[in-house]
């Protein structure tokens, strides 16, 4: 074999690597660009609500660029042509997240009312009574009124951290609400 | 059955023999006298709360 044949053979072959790794280029760098597009619309809402999905997208974004940094393209084209997809799920997984959270907050904050609202009504009966039923004395009462007051201003102060969007400790705030207005409906009578 | 306001919270009795609105107030608030607490909360059902049947089920607010 000639030089220029060596020469020719050792060349030809790279020189098609490289053309094919050009030509998948530009295809992975708009691909990236959309994904990244796609993980931007992540940010907030979506963070918030579906914080796992959207560390999933960003973990497959991170492997896309990184094989944009070892220049293979086709790797990154397959891998960046996934995310938006992946983007579109995760952010309807927060919406869903952020749908049956609020049901929750407000199916737990209207029993927690309707509770409070039962209460108060009986104390207000049992404030006009000249002798109080078997069971209860003054003091019981008493301590129904201040019980009472108390879950009233717990329920204002889960509302305010929930719009302040610790929603997860608002609603733990509510299920001791609930528990202490369960104890409460008892100590009543009415339980 | 239920009516706007009933919820799971609401206390429910049911009327037995010899039964009067007053004795159930007697029972429930400790004072006969607030038998109208009672009427007044089952006025659907309630037209005279001298009388009441066995079985109704009244609300007790």
């Amino acid at each position: 074999m000639t030089n220029t044949w060596k020469t020719m053979a050792l060349v030809i072959p790279l020189a098609l690597v490289a053309a094919c790794t050009d030509a998948a280029k530009a295809p992975a760098e708009a691909a990236m660009a959309a994904a990244g597009t796609a993980v931007d619309s992540l940010k907030g809402e979506a963070t918030k609500w579906a914080p796992e999905a959207v560390k999933g997208v960003e973990a497959s974004y991170a492997s896309a660029k990184d094989l944009v940094a070892k220049q293979d393209y086709k790797g990154a084209l397959a891998a960046a042509g996934e995310i938006p997809a992946k983007a579109k799920e995760a952010l309807a997984k927060a919406a869903a997240n952020k749908d049956a959270l609020v049901k929750a907050w407000n199916d737990a904050g209207g029993s927690i009312t309707k509770m409070v609202d039962a209460a108060k009504s009986r104390i207000d009966v049992l404030m006009q009574s000249k002798k109080l039923p078997a069971g209860m004395d003054k003091a019981t009462l008493a301590k129904a009124q201040t019980d009472l007051s108390a879950i009233q201003s717990g329920l204002a102060g889960a509302v305010d951290q929930f719009k302040a969007g610790d929603t997860s400790g608002a609603m733990a705030k509510l299920s001791a609400l609930k528990a202490q207005g369960m104890e409460l409906l008892k100590s009543l009578g009415m339980q | 059955m239920a009516e706007t306001g009933d919820n799971e919270f609401t206390q429910w009795h049911t009327v037995a023999k010899g039964e009067t609105l007053g004795k159930i107030a007697e029972r429930y608030y400790g004072d006969p006298s607030l038998y109208k607490k009672i009427f007044e909360a089952n006025r659907e059902r309630i037209k005279d709360p001298n009388l009441i049947q066995i079985g109704w089920k009244l609300r007790i607010p």
